[in-house]
């Protein structure tokens, strides 16, 4: 799969990087292609582009706050999570969003 | 963005207001407390000082946070449009002395009905430019008046004032009792969304002017790090994995300057016997603090932040050592030495996460 995914939290000084880091390394390990934007609290880092957005099978968005731009995704299969989920279980979130997909094709 | 009004959707609201608003706090806490060190106490009878110019425009800047806290609570329920009214709720909230709790509220009802008016008043394509930029601002400015001087603001009048009243009566076995819900709902998640309940109560109240839960929660807030550190990488290595004792390094020098997350490695691997031991550290340092009087101005620093704090001789001293001895001994007696249940707990998460895939 090719995944974009925006990271958000509260703050946005830890958990928010923390997610990014566990959904690297989940999606690395699983064989998937993945680009997380980081929307702390110092701003928007690692920004999607149109291309990326135009390749991506799937959009998570890993947020406890409304992120911004979600205007951009619009017509993607979008998962919606809070940043600990991203955090706990990113395997097993990749995981479902796999089997879902499929079976929705 | 059209939505049911869920207690998610609404905490998600919540915090990306409080997301707006923490960095104006930190502004205003620390402007102030530089003026406070420079000038002493008499500082407000010294204009033209520096510290005179500090202390007031800290004073200024605190006087935002209500205001910037209701139009991004607003801003998040309606976007853009919902900027200008909820500034307005907010102003208001503060000139009435509801401060925090109006501003609040406010920024919810005049959020939502932004958003009404956004989702469900149809106008001619030549007035369509006019309904961000003119009407819905107005009509939800309009709307905040009404609030503010009829429905919400005379029910919370004197709130703020009794809040302040009654933290200063508050007995000594209240005030513990208050520490040590804040601490305890810290020591739950490490200071996230959980957590988060008790600071962003801690923060409002510093906003209006009560400083005392702020110091208890910069004890508290160091205290699970702190302690899972010092029990991973000195005291009990052999409950911990390699990659945990690595964490606990940095969980230290996290923990001194209060930045809770540092706990974040050793909760996830094992959250049910990490949560009760930072639950009850937590939970005690922060009760600690509120009885030896700690206050603090400023949310964030830990060890940074004790220089422009009151009472932290001997308070915040006591309430984060006693609070880490607690965590530090609990976890020594509840951690289980380490084994290899990886696999088994990734096969139950991955049983509790239910996704839903909008197309």
């Amino acid at each position: 799969m090719k995944i974009v995914a925006v990271s958000a939290c509260t703050m946005g000084v830890a958990h928010t990087f923390i997610a990014q880091d566990k959904l690297v390394e989940a999606a690395e390990k699983m064989g998937h292609q993945i680009k997380v934007e980081t929307q702390g609290s110092i701003g928007a880092e690692n920004v999607i582009t149109e291309d990326d957005v135009i390749q991506a099978d799937v959009v998570i968005i890993a947020a406890d706050i409304n992120i911004k731009d979600e205007n951009r995704f619009k017509g993607k299969p979008i998962v919606r999570v809070g940043v600990t989920v991203a955090i706990r279980q990113p395997e097993a979130l990749l995981q479902q969003i796999e089997e879902k997909l499929k079976a929705i094709h | 963005m059209k939505e049911k009004i869920t207690f998610k959707a609404l905490s998600t609201h919540m915090m990306t207001g409080v997301s707006y608003m923490i960095p104006v706090i930190a502004m205003g806490g620390i402007l102030q407390s530089f003026g406070t060190m420079l000038g002493g106490a008499g500082v407000l009878q010294q204009p033209g000082t520096i510290a005179y110019m500090l202390f007031t425009a800290g004073q200024a800047a605190m006087n935002l946070v209500v205001p910037i806290l209701a139009a991004f609570i607003a801003y998040s329920i309606c976007d853009r449009p919902g900027i200008a009214p909820g500034l307005l709720v907010g102003v208001l909230a503060v000139n009435m002395k509801i401060g925090f709790i109006g501003g609040i509220i406010g920024g919810y009802l005049v959020g939502y009905f932004c958003a009404y008016i956004k989702n469900n008043i149809k106008v001619y394509s030549a007035v369509k430019p006019l309904m961000p930029l003119l009407i819905i601002p107005l009509a939800g400015g309009l709307f905040a008046i009404l609030l503010m001087n009829v429905l919400i603001g005379p029910p919370l009048a004197g709130f703020q004032e009794a809040m302040v009243n009654l933290f200063k009566t508050m007995g000594v076995g209240s005030r513990f009792l208050f520490g040590s819900i804040l601490g305890g709902l810290v020591g739950i998640d490490m200071a996230g969304p959980i957590g988060k309940i008790g600071t962003t109560v801690a923060n409002g109240l510093m906003a209006d002017g009560i400083f005392g839960p702020e110091g208890a929660k910069v004890c508290c807030c160091m205290v699970p790090p702190l302690a899972l550190g010092i029990s991973s990488v000195f005291l009990n290595k052999r409950k911990y994995t390699q990659q945990e004792a690595v964490a606990g390094k940095s969980a230290i020098l996290l923990g001194l300057f209060q930045v809770t997350e540092g706990g974040l490695p050793f909760l996830l691997n094992d959250p049910l016997r990490v949560i009760p031991c930072t639950v009850i550290g937590a939970g005690i340092s922060g009760g600690l603090a509120m009885v030896f009087g700690v206050e603090s101005p400023v949310t964030m620093g830990g060890i940074a932040a004790f220089p422009v704090m009151t009472g932290v001789f001997p308070g915040a001293f006591i309430a984060v050592g006693v609070g880490v001895i607690v965590a530090v001994g609990l976890l020594a007696l509840i951690k289980k030495d380490v084994k290899d249940d990886e696999e088994e707990k990734n096969k139950q998460c991955a049983e509790d996460l239910d996704i839903h895939i909008e197309l």
